[in-house]
């Protein structure tokens, strides 16, 4: 049940009514049965695997709050294994086995460990995460066991964010379902229009960059070098208005009911310079890491001085691009960015004397855009299908003129109201963060705007969310 | 107040939610829609079918009711039992089995039915003649002629009584109880049903078509669906004018099409060994291997299917037919063939009837 179509319109509006219908005490069974049934709409029966992973972290979370010394580690250690093997064999083994088949192919022998035919559950990265950062923060006791099984239950399963983020920490989210949150129209609002404006960058400016997209990377054989640079910069925005809209629809949906996530995306494409970008692309899922991954491991390696640094920066990226999928590609997508973010660590001094010697507003734009033609390269890697085309693209990529042929499916009306519409989006990030609606009159009109606006210029072509596959 | 407003939107769309997932509700409301001139009526297939997917305003052609033709069929006994394995070229179009020479009794399954139950009992005392009809761009559902077989089940035994009288076979439910309520649950056309019950009324055809008109004139794209014909003056199913296996472009080798005619002569010789007196085939050509065949490389399927020497079933003949006529045979805005068309087809199949007499 993707969140542009209609199912999602009609069970949102339904769940919505009924949770401030009923006794706020009843409410977590209400969203319990809704995220369950939003979850089931994809492949019900892989509702038992995160059956499973709830069972054991809720158990892990109160013996790990009650035990003392290493048996606390002990069942951290457990609740992760369990995590992350759930993780592994759905996601990874395959991978796995494929690189060991090649492995033993070159040796001449064969690899009797069997392909597994599944679909990936929908979501797993995501809830696997909030569902692992629940037991580290009870081990490090920043936050209590929860001892109802539904509210712990419906931490990982919330339906917003169950799919696709934002991945919340226990902190911020698990009190969230004991308070009783009462109808308060000014929330209800700011929460339908950052949803419009989540379906409009889906529908409307993601699902229309696909149509070009996906024809060039289908064809990139006979795309032209051209060709594929327009792509990759496209896909910048393809993938920003797709994850970004699907965030601010989840984020609204929540608010809606009272609730509160995380913030996803600050204007990304405002970094003047990788380490910023990461910042502000992603950020549930980069404070993740730098909580539960880069932290501790700088922190171990801080004998190593600078060099602890960029070690843990290169295995925390080099895990991130893994997290995206499995696959050599998003392996080397978080390895260029690792790589990246470790020279403007190492370069920081010679980067400021460098700032100094041109004009300020100069040394801005100029990092913009190359930290944006950075993160395009990059998500080369991410967008192809295996690491050779991604090389076979970039090569091409590299010997493009301005004389070559386009052939990007967009007509040029098409391919103008688009470059319009990011340019759009791009100066209201800018200027107009939040729209805000005080004004019922604004609020109506302005809703009214958006969404006939949707219907008028979406792309309806039943895609789901990138992220989804994660 | 509040409570009361919040109560009465939830329950209409939660009501909402469950007629959409049920089949037997929702088949009733479309035939209702369908048929009614009202606001809520639908305009999906009004204009066409292919006008319900594209909604583009100058393919909003009223279109004649199907099937209405009259056909001089020559006076004699009835006494054929006439069988078909059909999709919606017949059975849309076939309003009574007088237009068929010599036919008593009319029976057809349709291709698209999920499940047959129905065992066809046939008497073979008395003469029975089948008729398996397939649009061009569903030829492939001769890969597997078991798929045929279980389709159209027959037994050589005297029929039950009540088997006849121009009516379709019966559908049952199949799978397990627990698919049942999964699908109930979670059914799979829960979209295109909401989006019927939602928004696909007649009064929000306007704006369908503002939208359609500016994607069209603005963008050059239409429903993905849909293709317009390089005149303009028709619409055509993307999947059988693009490039994708069922298109009539898509280069099919010539083994691929002795498999094709081996398999419909497995299904002749079976049905033949049943006891029909005769089997015979027809293959609708899509709209745009006669209007457009240059808008690729036709693959000449139809030809090359009947004119193959091994091919042993007989078959009626509309791709020559069509390419030679003056008549409008396909609709401007619909995936069928016209009345016209269809009257052409059963002149064709009724002089096929006839022979069948002759052999007497």
């Amino acid at each position: 049940m993707v969140f542009n179509s209609l199912p999602f319109l009609v069970f949102f509006i339904v769940v919505t009514c009924l949770y401030f219908l009923i006794r706020p005490k009843s409410r977590w069974v209400l969203l319990l049965v809704a995220s369950c049934y939003f979850y089931m709409a994809y492949v019900p029966k892989y509702i038992l695997i995160l059956g499973f992973t709830i069972v054991i972290d809720y158990i892990a979370g109160i013996y790990i709050e009650k035990a003392e010394g290493h048996r606390r580690k002990l069942y951290l250690i457990i609740s992760i294994c369990s995590n992350v093997g759930i993780l592994a064999v759905f996601k990874y083994y395959n991978f796995l086995n494929f690189n060991v088949t090649e492995l033993l192919h070159q040796f001449g022998r064969h690899n009797p460990m069997p392909v597994l035919k599944f679909l990936l559950p929908i979501g797993l990265s995501f809830h696997t995460f909030q569902a692992m950062s629940y037991t580290i923060e009870v081990y490090r006791g920043n936050q209590k066991a929860e001892r109802h099984f539904g509210i712990y239950a419906l931490y990982v399963m919330f339906y917003p964010q169950l799919v696709a983020g934002p991945i919340e920490r226990p902190q911020n989210l698990l009190h969230q379902f004991w308070e009783e949150h009462q109808f308060d129209w000014e929330e209800c609002k700011a929460g339908l229009m950052q949803m419009a404006q989540g379906l409009f960058k889906k529908v409307v400016i993601a699902d229309r960059i696909s149509i070009l997209v996906d024809h060039c990377y289908a064809d990139y054989k006979i795309q032209s070098g051209l060709g594929l640079c327009i792509a990759a910069m496209f896909y910048a925005f393809q993938i920003y208005c797709d994850f970004s809209g699907y965030s601010d629809m989840a984020i609204g949906a929540a608010r809606i009911m009272g609730f509160k996530l995380m913030t996803n995306f600050t204007a990304p494409f405002q970094s003047k310079n990788i380490t910023e970008f990461w910042r502000r692309w992603h950020i549930s899922l980069s404070t993740w890491f730098n909580d539960y991954l880069f932290l501790p491991l700088m922190i171990a390696k801080r004998d190593w001085d600078k060099w602890g640094v960029v070690f843990a920066l290169m295995v925390t990226f080099l895990l991130s691009g893994l997290w995206h999928g499995a696959g050599w590609n998003f392996i080397i997508f978080g390895g260029l960015h690792g790589l990246a973010i470790s020279y403007e660590f190492l370069s920081k001094k010679l980067r400021k004397k460098t700032s100094k010697a041109m004009p300020i507003a100069l040394y801005n734009n100029l990092s913009m855009v190359l930290t944006f033609l950075f993160a395009c390269f990059a998500w080369v890697f991410f967008r192809s299908r295996s690491t050779p085309q991604a090389f076979e693209i970039i090569h091409k990529q590299f010997h493009f003129s301005f004389a070559d042929h386009l052939d990007l499916k967009l007509n040029t009306a098409e391919l103008i109201f688009t470059i319009i519409l990011i340019a759009a989006l791009l100066i209201k990030e800018k200027v107009l963060p939040v729209i805000r609606t005080r004004s019922n009159f604004t609020f109506f009109s302005l809703m009214g705007l958006i969404l006939f606006s949707c219907y008028l210029f979406g792309v309806f072509n039943n895609k789901q969310f990138i992220y989804f596959q994660f | 107040m509040k409570k009361l407003l919040l109560g009465l939107t939830a329950a209409v769309f939660f009501i909402i939610y469950a007629l959409s997932c049920s089949e037997s509700f929702m088949k009733f409301i479309a035939q209702a829609r369908y048929q009614s001139d009202a606001f809520w009526g639908s305009d999906k297939y009004a204009y066409g079918d292919l006008f319900g997917l594209s909604y583009l305003p100058q393919f909003r052609i009223q279109q004649p009711p199907t099937g209405y033709i009259t056909v001089d069929v020559p006076k004699g006994n009835r006494d054929i039992n006439l069988y078909g394995l059909v999709d919606s070229h017949i059975y849309a179009f076939v309003k009574s089995d007088t237009i068929f020479y010599g036919v008593k009794n009319y029976w057809y399954s349709k291709w698209a039915d999920s499940a047959v139950n129905e065992t066809i009992h046939i008497d073979t005392t008395k003469k029975n003649v089948l008729f398996i009809e397939v649009v061009e761009h569903n030829i492939r559902l001769f890969a597997d002629t078991n798929h045929v077989f279980k389709k159209f089940k027959v037994s050589a035994a005297p029929a039950p009584a009540h088997q006849y009288a121009n009516k379709a076979g019966k559908t049952g439910f199949s799978g397990s109880l627990l698919r049942g309520l999964r699908d109930g649950i979670f059914d799979k056309a829960i979209t295109q049903n909401l989006e019927f019950n939602l928004f696909n009324y007649r009064l929000f055809t306007p704006l369908k078509e503002l939208k359609a008109n500016i994607n069209y004139k603005l963008f050059n794209r239409v429903d993905k669906d849909v293709i317009v014909s390089g005149n303009g003056k028709y619409l055509y199913l993307t999947a059988t004018a693009d490039t994708n296996y069922e298109s009539s472009f898509y280069p099919i080798p010539q083994p691929k099409v002795d498999k094709i005619v081996h398999a419909l002569n497995v299904v002749y010789n079976h049905y033949k060994s049943i006891g029909f007196d005769e089997v015979y085939f027809t293959m609708v050509p899509n709209p745009v291997s006669i209007l457009e065949p240059n808008m690729g490389n036709y693959n000449n399927l139809i030809p090359r299917i009947q004119n193959n020497p091994a091919l042993q079933m007989k078959t009626v003949d509309l791709f020559d037919l069509y390419k030679t006529t003056n008549l409008q045979v396909y609709k401007n805005s619909d995936t069928h063939y016209t009345n016209d068309g269809f009257k052409l087809w059963v002149e064709e199949f009724n002089k096929k009837l006839m022979e069948v007499r002759k052999k007497d």
